[in-house]
């Protein structure tokens, strides 16, 4: 389809400042242009969202009942947690699928999950909430209620909790873009009721028998009831593992609460793609395998288990050479291959990734990565998109 | 479908710059620091006693009961000393005196001064000056530690409120043993130059 790319005449710097997100202004990440999509192209995406989700949930649960765990490679206590976690029904705030395809009749196919700690969160949600709103101003929609979503998650937690004031910390490493991530999300828990404060985990104090606290001005200390983290399980599970077991012990007994849910950590793991990629003969599904022999003669990608902002990949050509790598820290994760998925790609070469953000695995929000290159990693461009 | 779908159209959209009028967020306040009290109260209760022994520190806090009027000259521009401290029976009447280079005077109490105003630098300037005085006690620093010289305008203003000042705000202070619950913290310390999110 021809004009799908719109060139628009600003950013919503504003609103980006007013709100203080001004990470997003840096590197030229946000561009003032965007993509049209067709409402089939978005009723896809959404199928593909709702039914990969329900296959996840449905592994989980498999695995669960028959305590099939061990090739995911994590420590027990990781796995008690998973456990604990979904059987009592602690709820997936927020995870996104990243898709290959999907535009211009090129299949949907499932990249990865990241169903832990996703970004995007602020620029998906309400910056390009601003470009729609108060840039593009046409006759159209967006497929967009992520903030909304949230507000109603974290409403709907505190009834089900049947807490009176529940208190939640935010917390990160630190990272301005994390701790960014994890103040938004306390932004709305405050909006429902919740008592929040942000602490770099660092600070923050673990109670083995206790709970989770942070000491006051006044010298004192203060519970939470919750807790939402930037920081991945996998990290508590390999870098922190004293962390792990203390967590191991509160969560077990109810001390706190949380987000997102260690069974993420599940959904996280390309393990686990690559284990129903396998079981499921789905559409939406690449090949994947554990060994690189598999694609002799296709393209293919090499990925980690636990891998992030698009490091430690490597694509293959036809003829097992590199076409394009990345450097991380990642690479000493298992490594799973997954068949070559063909991304979306416009006019001037420039490659795009769908992100389809979901709460409680209900689809909420769709925006765009773009790069000029096929890993889209942290360099790339944000998109956001419209529908006529 | 339906709801997931921002409409521009009017009426069918939410109105995030409402929400973002509202999105302060952050800090705990005075009701969460009652409800932690209690808290731990609660865990002391529960948990405190012969099989506890481990799992708390004890710490005193010392707050002041008495209050201060504090009076605070500009003597060169954004230049401020405290040139007197008097002790007053209430802490909640306590209040900042400020004689500014053109001699005209301002009063404000001490939320007033604590609150961060970016479009008024001369309250974080004077914060900073009240900080090392007597006044700095009710403002978060501990009663253990010293007074500031530089803080105050003279020798005689300076060793006024580090001597019968001091004594006297110690003698009425309310001393309150809290426990603070054996922990851990300091996880991930050094691991804050790079992004883990996905």
């Amino acid at each position: 389809m021809a004009g799908r790319q719109i060139d628009l005449n600003s950013i919503p710097t504003d609103i980006i400042t007013q709100r203080n997100y001004v990470y997003l202004l840096e590197d030229d990440y946000i561009v003032p242009e965007g993509l049209i999509l067709e409402m089939p192209e978005v009723e896809a995406f959404e199928k593909a969202q709702d039914e990969i989700y329900s296959i996840f949930k449905t592994e989980l649960e498999d695995l669960i009942r028959n305590r099939t765990f061990g090739f995911l490679n994590l420590p027990n206590e990781m796995i008690d947690l998973i456990i604990y976690s979904y059987e009592q029904r602690h709820q997936h705030t927020i995870g996104r699928f990243d898709f290959a395809g999907g535009i211009d009749g090129l299949p949907i196919k499932l990249l990865e999950y990241n169903a832990d700690t996703p970004t995007m969160i602020p620029e998906s949600s309400f910056v390009q909430d601003a470009f729609f709103k108060n840039i593009y101003k046409k006759q159209a929609s967006q497929y967009n209620s992520l903030e909304k979503d949230l507000e109603v998650f974290f409403n709907r937690l505190s009834i089900s909790q049947s807490k009176k004031h529940p208190s939640l910390i935010a917390t990160s490493l630190g990272y301005p873009e994390d701790a960014a991530h994890a103040r938004f999300i306390m932004d709305v828990a405050a909006r429902e009721g919740f008592e929040v404060a942000y602490s770099d985990l660092q600070d923050i104090i673990f109670s083995p028998d206790e709970g989770v606290f942070l000491e006051s001005d006044r010298g004192d200390y203060v519970q939470a009831d919750y807790m939402y983290k930037m920081i991945p399980w996998e990290f508590i599970c390999f870098d922190e593992p004293e962390l792990l077991s203390i967590l191991h012990n509160l969560i077990l007994n109810d001390l706190v609460y949380v987000m997102n849910p260690a069974y993420s950590l599940v959904y996280q793991s390309k393990l686990f793609l690559d284990h129903v990629s396998k079981k499921y003969d789905h559409p939406f599904f690449l090949k994947s395998s554990r060994y690189p022999k598999d694609f002799m003669g296709s393209k293919y990608v090499e990925k980690v288990s636990f891998g992030r902002l698009g490091e430690n990949i490597k694509i293959y050509d036809e003829n097992a050479r590199i076409l394009e790598e990345t450097d991380g820290d990642f690479g000493h994760f298992d490594k799973v291959y997954q068949e070559f998925a063909q991304l979306y790609k416009d006019e001037h070469d420039e490659y795009y990734q769908l992100g389809l953000f979901n709460v409680k695995g209900i689809g909420s929000c769709m925006s765009f990565r773009r790069a000029d290159k096929l890993i889209i990693d942290d360099d790339a461009e944000f998109i956001p998109h419209f529908i006529p | 479908m339906e709801n997931n779908q921002n409409e521009n159209q009017e009426g069918q959209s939410y109105n995030q710059e409402s929400h973002a009028e509202e999105s302060s967020g952050g800090g705990f306040n005075f009701r969460w620091l009652l409800y932690g009290a209690v808290g731990i109260y609660l865990l002391f209760k529960f948990f405190g006693g012969g099989s506890g022994g481990d799992d708390y520190v004890e710490e005193t806090l010392v707050e002041p009961t008495q209050g201060i009027i504090c009076k605070l000259q500009e003597q060169e521009k954004d230049l401020y000393k405290i040139t007197d401290e008097e002790l007053i029976d209430n802490r909640a009447d306590s209040r900042i005196i400020v004689t500014y280079l053109d001699s005209s005077i301002d009063t404000f109490t001490i939320d007033e001064v604590k609150i961060s105003d970016a479009s008024n630098p001369r309250r974080s300037i004077m914060r900073g000056v009240l900080m090392g005085g007597m006044l700095g006690y009710m403002m978060g620093r501990p009663m253990g530690g010293g007074l500031t010289r530089g803080s105050y305008a003279s020798d005689n203003s300076y060793n006024k409120s580090n001597t019968s000042g001091r004594s006297k705000l110690n003698s009425t202070a309310r001393r309150t043993t809290v426990r603070k619950p054996a922990s851990k913290s300091g996880f991930g310390s050094k691991k804050s130059s790079r992004s883990y999110g996905g």
